[in-house]
């Protein structure tokens, strides 16, 4: 039993999160970059296809910043995940992710004061916070890897 | 006045005891990430965490931890 907690093969679950967050971050830039350039095509009214893509998109943005500031989790917990440096990256990840947000409503007011009204912009304003969470959250985690 | 920082003894007596970071890292209920950030002096640990680490090496916290 030992040998099998030693063994360097043997699953770390905050490195799987870690992974899991930045995957879902480059999902989130891949399919979110996409949705962007077709934004032109959606100022006409949106078809369901546009409005699933973008609730997709909405249902990631959250998870990621669920995942990397709270202790948000399906199922049974492992203590060993919430302990104090993570709740500590937690709290330093939702406070990047407070900035970002906040500078990309200050950027879409001002495109908007300019005369740009496209409802996607709302959706990047989630994508910012929830990117600016996860890098940060990954970074840290990364640390004592 | 310049500032102190928080250094460690952590590595040292965690060896002098014969256990690997997962291990103390169980024994205190912290991940192993944890004992490694705080080794390399990157995560300053909690004073109850500080007390836990302590009495699992069978150290008082100042012999531990200490101002450079």
């Amino acid at each position: 039993m030992n040998a099998a907690a030693n063994s360097p093969r043997k699953k770390d679950p905050a490195a799987t999160r870690r992974r899991v967050i930045t995957n879902g971050m480059l999902m989130l830039l891949l399919f979110g970059g996409g949705t962007l350039a077709a934004t032109s095509e959606f100022s006409s009214g949106w078809r369901t296809v546009e409005i699933v893509k973008v609730t997709g998109l909405m249902f990631l943005s959250m998870v990621i910043a669920l995942r990397s500031t709270t202790n948000f989790h399906f199922g049974k917990r492992d203590q060993a995940l919430d302990d104090e440096l993570t709740r500590a990256n937690r709290a330093s990840a939702a406070q990047y992710g407070f900035w970002a947000m906040f500078i990309a409503v200050a950027g879409i007011f001002i495109a908007e004061m300019s005369g740009v009204h496209e409802p996607i912009l709302m959706l990047m304003m989630l994508a910012a916070g929830a990117i600016g969470a996860g890098a940060r959250f990954a970074w840290l985690e990364g640390r004592g890897e | 006045m310049s500032e102190s920082e928080l250094r460690n003894r952590l590595r040292e007596a965690r060896t002098e005891a014969n256990l690997t970071q997962a291990e103390l890292a169980e024994r205190v209920g912290v991940s192993r990430k944890t004992i490694n950030t705080v080794e390399n002096c990157v995560f300053i640990p909690s004073t109850l965490l500080a007390l836990k680490l302590a009495a699992s090496l069978g150290k008082r916290v100042d012999e531990l931890f200490y101002l450079a």
